[in-house]
């Protein structure tokens, strides 16, 4: 009898070992005394960095996949849950400034798009100074630099990129501005401010050096347009300029002048810092403010008080009692200033950020819209995954 | 004075291959990637798209020399799969979760200014 029962359950073992060969991990998951999503403290663990009063801890990001298959858990993404979970909530919108939050995503594409916005997204600025007359203080190269920084409203994505060193200067890819001061004896001084800098819609108006004018013909200029900029029909809609007309270029005093011409082109700010688009662009995780237990009376009065940013509020709840609770925890800049003060205000309050939300904020120097910057920078992205796998040999 | 130029840090030179493939010779399933004109950007979000895989074992990336401007990532991966299908996979995935973000961020753009 006995002999028979164990042949039975060992037959029973192998027929169920084979099984799971063939199911592999859905058929673990699917046993009954496998948990299906993690205990709540690991859970935590995963999804939140809590910051305490000496350090913040759990700030790793678990993305491997196989982090907790010992308890049974699945931690691999798959692109259908990605689309599920993920959100695009835009907070804020000025001409030159974005706040948007993006939830369900990873640290390392955040950062992505904050490097890219920074460094690869495309402008126009002022490369090359043609200087006819500098009678100014300001040297000739600390003029050509301060110019070189001064943000051009001008669509980027109209140009082409200049080719063979800068030789074919065409209206495809130059944009030219004149710049022509005087501060006339027995005047007082002048500032010289961006707005005296001039569009050159039909090209540079100063003749090359080298090249001796014939008689009767116009002398070659540093520039080959074969039409003005202005005729073109997508700068009708885009007329082009500086983005701030009150940017100090210089101080004149009596007698002195300035006459220059100022070719910009097209760049990306790993080049040079004068073609990143953006003024900043950063990130934080959203920060989550939770009341482990309840804050009453003096004490509700005493931590609203201590925090700077008012993330706190207090509610009546009857009974001539008042009660703490989060009002704006978007606010909270993580002074930690609430829970300083002993062991006690640790334990009331809990201090967190969470991993995979992340509030984004582009301030954009005004060449391009905050938001069309972002799609860009997207599109720079998409168009680098595209290279890395196509170029695969 | 002895400075690189600074396109260098962006063009590919002619001649140089843009993603070469090497397999490792003591690891079965192993290979490094490297990938010319590329850094922590494409890197990192490399690196993280290789780990969701259930079938990869082990992939990083890093880039040898602030003066090369190259990135080298490393994948090891189970006998399910190959680190050539793994770095395939997790790129068109990429690819697509980026489309997906564009268009989420659009059509929020558009709710937006029309909310408000």
């Amino acid at each position: 009898m006995s002999s028979s029962s164990s042949s039975s359950s060992s037959s029973e073992d192998e027929s169920m070992s084979e099984q799971s060969n063939e199911l592999g991990l859905d058929f673990i998951l699917s046993l009954d005394n496998v948990p299906s999503k993690l205990p709540p403290h690991l859970e935590l663990f995963k999804t939140r960095v809590l910051c305490n009063n000496d350090a913040p801890v759990h700030t790793d990001t678990v993305q491997y996949s196989g982090a907790y298959a010992i308890m049974g858990v699945d931690n691999s993404v798959r692109l259908d849950s990605f689309c599920e979970n993920f959100k695009v909530e835009v907070k804020r919108l000025t001409d030159s400034d974005i706040e948007f939050d993006m939830i369900g995503i990873d640290p390392a594409i955040a950062n992505a798009f904050r490097r890219i916005l920074i460094a690869e997204v495309p402008t126009m600025a002022i490369e090359r100074v043609y200087i006819a007359n500098n009678t100014s203080v300001v040297q000739d190269e600390v003029l050509s630099h301060r110019l070189g920084l001064i943000p051009i409203r001008a669509d980027p994505r109209l140009f082409e990129y200049p080719e063979n060193a800068g030789d074919d200067k065409n209206e495809k890819n130059t944009i030219v501005f004149k710049l022509h001061v005087r501060c006339q004896v027995g005047q007082p001084r002048i500032t010289v401010k961006s707005d005296k800098l001039k569009w050159l819609p039909n090209g540079s108006e100063l003749p090359c050096e080298d090249v001796k004018p014939n008689a009767g013909s116009k002398p070659k200029t540093f520039t080959s347009f074969t039409c003005s900029q202005d005729s073109l029909p997508e700068f009708s809609n885009n007329s082009i300029g500086l983005t701030y007309s009150d940017i100090i270029l210089a101080k004149l005093g009596p007698g002195q002048e300035i006459e220059l011409e100022a070719h910009a082109v097209k760049g990306t700010g790993k080049t040079h810092a004068k073609w990143s688009p953006v003024a900043t662009t950063w990130y934080r995780m959203l920060p989550e403010v939770v009341l482990l237990k309840d804050v009453e009376d003096e004490l509700a009065e005493e931590l609203k008080n201590k925090c700077p940013v008012n993330v706190f509020d207090i509610e009546d709840i009857g009974k001539g009692k008042r009660r703490a609770k989060v009002a704006r925890p978007r606010d909270c800049t993580l002074c930690r200033e609430c829970i300083r003060g002993g062991k006690e205000w640790e334990d009331r309050v809990s201090l967190r950020r969470v991993k995979n939300h992340f509030i984004f904020t582009i301030e954009s120097t005004g060449a391009l819209p905050p938001e069309v910057l972002f799609t860009e920078a997207v599109k720079i992205l998409e168009d680098k995954c595209e290279r890395v796998i196509t170029e695969l040999s | 004075m002895n400075a690189p130029d600074r396109y260098e840090r962006f063009v590919v030179p002619e001649g140089t291959k843009k993603v070469s493939y090497e397999r490792d010779t003591k690891i079965i399933n192993a290979a490094s990637f490297t990938i010319e004109r590329e850094e922590h950007t494409i890197g990192n979000i490399l690196r993280m798209q290789l780990h969701r895989d259930p079938n990869v074992l082990f992939a990083g990336y890093k880039l040898p020399h602030p003066l090369q401007y190259k990135i080298i990532v490393r994948i090891h991966t189970t006998s399910q799969s190959s680190p050539m299908q793994a770095y395939n996979q997790s790129v068109n995935d990429l690819d697509r979760e980026l489309d997906h973000l564009k268009s989420a961020f659009e059509a929020e753009m558009l709710k937006f200014s029309r909310d408000y």
